[in-house]
């Protein structure tokens, strides 16, 4: 419904939709998969560092870029969210 | 139509695939509104000045990403505006749109081309290649684009922007020309040129596993 509005809106518009209208086509989805492989990085890395991945998710789906620069900053260092060894045996 | 008012269409054109091209946001320069909206205008032109300043300024044996903290004071302006306004809390001015978009712009050319060189595709796009890190560790705190690196890049973007808006409403298309080149430029390589190609190296990377 809204590609039979939107296509015949853009060939009047102008003669130059078929030239890229093929090509633009893709932009969305590949940037949709790296939005995707970013959201599961971060997610895989907060829960590695024993943070709230779902948290961080959610975070850097709304806030994009800045919200995948906060995350670097504020993360744990490696490590650190690891439970804490056993004592040696006594 | 005339040779230069077919250009002036297509950039036109391509603009409008990218960007609302609303008239009362957009700047007119040398006679004709630009191909994208005030904002984008300064994300582009940022964008670029952000990889001729990667050229010059970029750590060559750092592994790091881009000083976080000033990528963030660079990026936030523009997330703040957008938002201010997309919630009704102020309206902002072309200037500031145009401000913001070039701190942004700036300060995301490294980070995307450090993020392209952290991805399995390294070193596998033209162009890219020439400028991204050695070897690029994420967890390496030695910043590859430096707090002094954005600094200079923040002063060179409001030299940019104080010329820009001293053209702003002029009659002399040379402007147009100058700042509209470079803006499709970057639409080109960031839309059209880029997502094909990241596309293209994965496939084979995916079949050559195969």
């Amino acid at each position: 419904m809204l590609l039979e509005q939107i296509i015949p809106l853009a060939i009047a518009q102008d003669e130059w939709f078929w030239l890229f209208g093929g090509l633009f086509c893709l932009i969305p989805l590949v940037w949709f998969i790296v939005g995707i492989l970013l959201c599961i990085w971060v997610y895989r890395d907060a829960e590695r560092r024993g943070m709230n991945g779902v948290l961080w998710l959610i975070i850097v789906l709304i806030a994009g870029i800045i919200g995948l620069i906060i995350y670097l900053i504020v993360r744990k260092d490696k490590g650190s969210g690891q439970a804490a060894p056993p004592p040696p045996p006594s | 139509m005339t040779l230069v008012e077919e250009i002036i269409s297509l950039f036109n054109f391509i603009g409008s695939l990218v960007c609302h091209r609303r008239p009362d946001r957009t700047l007119w320069i040398g006679g004709h509104y630009l191909p994208v909206c005030a904002r984008d205008t300064g994300a582009f032109v940022g964008l670029l000045l952000g990889y001729v300043m990667l050229l010059f300024l970029r750590r060559k044996e750092a592994k790091g990403p881009p000083n976080l903290y000033v990528s963030l004071i660079m990026m936030l302006p523009l997330w703040v505006d957008s938002f201010g306004q997309l919630f009704g809390l102020w309206t902002s001015t072309n200037y500031l749109r145009l401000i913001t978009g070039l701190l942004f712009g700036v300060a995301l050319a490294p980070m995307l081309v450090y993020a392209l060189s952290l991805s399995p595709l390294k070193g596998r796009i033209p162009l890219i290649r020439k400028i991204e890190p050695e070897t690029a560790v994420l967890d390496n705190k030695n910043s590859w684009f430096d707090a002094k690196a954005l600094c200079i890049s923040i002063a060179l973007s409001v030299i940019l922007f104080t010329a820009i808006i001293a053209v702003t409403g002029s009659e002399f298309p040379l402007f147009y020309w100058t700042l509209s080149i470079p803006i499709i430029a970057g639409i080109v390589w960031h839309f059209f040129v880029l997502p094909p190609l990241l596309l293209i190296v994965a496939l084979r990377k995916l079949f050559r596993k195969k």
